[in-house]
């Protein structure tokens, strides 16, 4: 306990130096291994962008880990969780390398997390979440599969401008961190405190003008890092009852909420319009704020201000407004953002549509 | 007898018209329709005095709300004069659409029919902040689903609401033969020297919109033509700017707001072109009057503007366009532009047409007639049927819109 913070700092010390390292000579040789970024009409950027900060993330933390007392314990305490994750991560590498079909990437999405959810790491109880508690097994194995895939996917869209999947990835782990302390997984801690230094190091070199992308590779390693993380600690309030299981709902709820509401949003919105929900376009939160007139830099900080701010608006709501009325209300503040963001797009398309029209002659 | 239907007329300042085109249009409907219809009109206790505010004027009902019409206050000042006709009108007509938002409980809880005057896309306008062009968007939206009767003022505002929301709007323009035709007396001549000889002319407020400095621009570089300019220069940082840097030419006469009638129109009517500058806003009353003057108009080249004067006017890109015009067109080809523009304006810029087009519309919607939507029903039979009698391409018609 008493070299617990030790082992954080030098882990996480570490992580982001030996990131910094790496990451150079991935880049030099990213052109090689196939790992390049080319603009594109989805793109917001404009030359080709070596796509190897997932590498380095993964990489620097886990030879940092190496080095310390708690591999060994982490891979035996989390086999699954560790082996999905990184299933995963090869998997978005390969994506980056070559295109994969969404729909096999999907299967092997819901694999790993069938494996996590099999392994005991699934939502058992909805800790009084809509006034439900204790849920069937087949409804655990539904839920789990449903919002690790879910998350695991939002992130890696939410990942489209330069800092903002890196930097909500940073606060993200950096909660997760201090729940794992306060619920006694040390070795977990360590681990995301790991990430975190190795995430910092990547930020350096992914702030606008990004030098390197996250690519699938990191997001989705990311993405279905944290969601079943946060499973894995809500479910240890079962036999740890140091905090109240309400509280980490709500944490681990206010922190998956801005990729997972949002990909809703974007569907909802497609299909309103006609389209398909999976048809690629640019209405994703990061492109209704550069709509507004933000560049990339005020955009990222943005949308990190607006969880951290979802993030205390939950906590001080919920003392006196309960579990289920809290995220209620985070959710719809959340919504009642998007929804002038949205609208603020709608005007700038009909805008260009008319001053078009207005030309027409 | 009969009961005379009532009617409120919503969005304006108010009547005697102080101010612009609304307010004129209802001042013209009033005289024009007073005598078949039993007309209310709200006003803005703001800008009337004690002494100015009478109760009835020319046989309409005035109302008075403690607000300003314009701006912010436009929302509560409109929504109150709506929440006040519910009372007892038979047809809302509502210019403008600051009140939209209360438009769907009206038309869902009342039996009140709704007439609404979408104005000229005000959400485009730059002289709005964003959440004022949000609400506006949203409003337009809402005033043209939950109206039985939406009017544009101008063709191209019809083809923008057809492509935006499939229906079919009541084009209504504005009059002009309240312009007077005014011969220079040798007292005007002393006052206004630039009446002897010939002047360009243009009058507007002084915005950004209204491409004030591409007319300027273009004047500064010909110091052998003479122009004559009506605005509000003092008004914002914009006007003070330009008047600085424009009154040192000689030919530039740059005069502040004439409220006179007879004075303005002694000054446009007699200049020998007129330039409208305008880009916003649909059909400008200002261009209309200037037509009715027999005015040859050279004007900036928009959708709006080659709508009001079909297309026969002269039309400007930048100042090198109205260079190119001005020294380049005959003394005949101004005066064949003039006649033109005039024949146009007694077919379509009279307050009798319009208050006749008004007329035809507000029994429309009492007779309860649905919105017509730009898509022919027989579209909406299921394609396959279509196909079986060989009439697929029925589903697609070409509309309007696309042919002009």
């Amino acid at each position: 306990m008493n070299q617990l913070i030790p082992e954080c700092i030098i882990s996480a010390t570490t992580a982001l130096l030996l990131c910094l390292m790496i990451v150079p000579v991935l880049i030099r040789f990213s052109a090689r291994l196939g790992l390049m970024d080319k603009p594109g009409f989805r793109k917001v950027h404009a030359s080709a962008v070596p796509v190897v900060g997932g590498i380095a993330i993964v990489l620097a933390s886990g030879m940092a880990l190496m080095l310390s007392s708690i591999s060994l314990e982490l891979v035996k305490q989390y086999p699954v969780l560790l082996g999905g994750s990184l299933l995963l991560f090869i998997i978005g590498v390969w994506d980056d390398r070559k295109h994969l079909s969404p729909m096999y990437r999907l299967m092997i999405q819901i694999l790993c997390a069938t494996a996590v959810a099999a392994n005991g790491i699934r939502l058992s109880s909805m800790h009084g979440l809509l006034g439900i508690n204790e849920i069937p097994v087949f409804a655990q194995y539904f839920l789990t599969i449903i919002i690790i895939t879910g998350v695991t996917n939002a992130f890696n869209l939410i990942d489209g401008i330069d800092g903002l999947a890196g930097g909500l990835a940073f606060i993200n782990l950096t909660i997760l961190g201090i729940l794992s302390f306060m619920l006694k997984q040390y070795a977990l801690m360590v681990f995301f405190v790991t990430l975190t230094g190795a995430i910092t190091g990547f930020l350096k070199n992914n702030i606008h003008p990004a030098k390197i992308f996250m690519g699938d590779g990191g997001s989705l390693f990311l993405g279905f890092l944290m969601s079943s993380a946060g499973i894995l600690l809500i479910e240890t309030t079962k036999t740890i009852h140091t905090i109240d299981a309400s509280y980490v709902v709500l944490l681990v709820a206010s922190i998956l909420l801005i990729p997972v509401f949002d990909s809703l949003r974007v569907y909802i919105w497609r299909m309103q319009r006609g389209n398909s929900p999976f048809k690629a376009d640019k209405t994703h939160l990061h492109h209704l704020f550069l709509t507004l007139g933000l560049n990339h830099k005020k955009t990222a900080s943005f949308i990190y201000v607006l969880e951290l701010t979802i993030l205390i608006i939950g906590i001080l709501l919920i003392r006196w407004a309960g579990i289920s009325a809290s995220i209620m209300i985070i959710v719809i503040l959340f919504l009642f953002i998007s929804q002038l963001l949205q609208l603020n797009y709608s005007v700038d398309k009909w805008n260009k549509v008319i001053r078009k029209m207005e030309k027409s002659d | 007898m009969k009961t005379k239907k009532k009617i409120a007329v919503i969005g304006t300042v108010g009547i005697p018209a102080k101010y612009g085109g609304f307010e004129t249009l209802t001042e013209h409907l009033v005289k024009q329709l007073g005598h078949q219809y039993d007309i209310t009109v709200y006003c803005s206790k703001k800008k009337y005095t004690k002494a100015e505010r009478v109760k009835t004027w020319q046989g309409a009902k005035l109302k008075y709300i403690p607000l300003q019409a314009n701006g912010m206050q436009s929302i509560p000042y409109d929504t109150l004069s709506v929440l006040h006709a519910l009372f007892y009108a038979d047809v809302l007509l509502i210019l403008g659409v600051a009140s939209a938002w209360m438009l769907p409980f009206v038309k869902l809880f009342t039996r009140k029919k709704i007439i609404i005057s979408v104005d000229g896309v005000e959400w485009k306008r730059d002289k709005w902040s964003k959440p004022a062009k949000w609400y506006l968007w949203w409003a337009e939206k809402m005033a043209v689903k939950y109206s039985h009767a939406d009017i544009s003022d101008n063709e191209a505002i019809q083809d923008y609401t057809a492509v935006r929301y499939r229906t079919l709007s009541h084009i209504i323009e504005y009059g002009a033969d309240h312009t007077l035709r005014v011969k220079p007396t040798a007292a005007d001549r002393e006052n206004y020297p630039f009446l002897n000889r010939p002047y360009a002319f243009k009058v507007c407020r002084i915005e950004p919109e209204n491409n004030i400095n591409m007319v300027l621009e273009a004047f500064s570089k010909m110091p052998q033509y003479t122009l004559v300019m009506i605005g509000n220069w003092n008004n914002s940082e914009y006007g003070k700017e330009l008047y600085s840097e424009y009154k040192q030419y000689p030919n530039l006469l740059l005069l502040n707001p004439i409220y006179d009638q007879r004075t303005l129109d002694l000054i446009r009517g007699n200049a020998y072109v007129y330039l409208h500058g305008h880009s916003a806003g649909g059909t400008n009353p200002s261009l209309v009057e200037a037509m009715y003057l027999s005015l040859p108009v050279i004007a900036y080249d928009v959708s709006y503007n080659r709508a009001t004067t079909e297309n026969k006017a002269f039309y400007f890109k930048n100042a090198e366009s109205i260079i190119q015009i001005i020294e380049n067109t005959k003394f005949a080809a101004f005066r064949e532009t003039s006649m033109q523009m005039k024949e146009i304006a007694v077919r379509r810029y009279t307050w009798n047409v319009v208050a006749q087009k008004y007329d035809f519309l507000i029994q429309k919607v009492m007779d309860a007639a649905k919105k017509v939507h730009v898509r022919p029903s027989v579209a909406d039979i299921p394609a396959v049927n279509l196909a079986e009698i060989g009439l697929a391409h029925l589903q697609n018609p070409s509309l309007f819109y696309e042919k002009r």
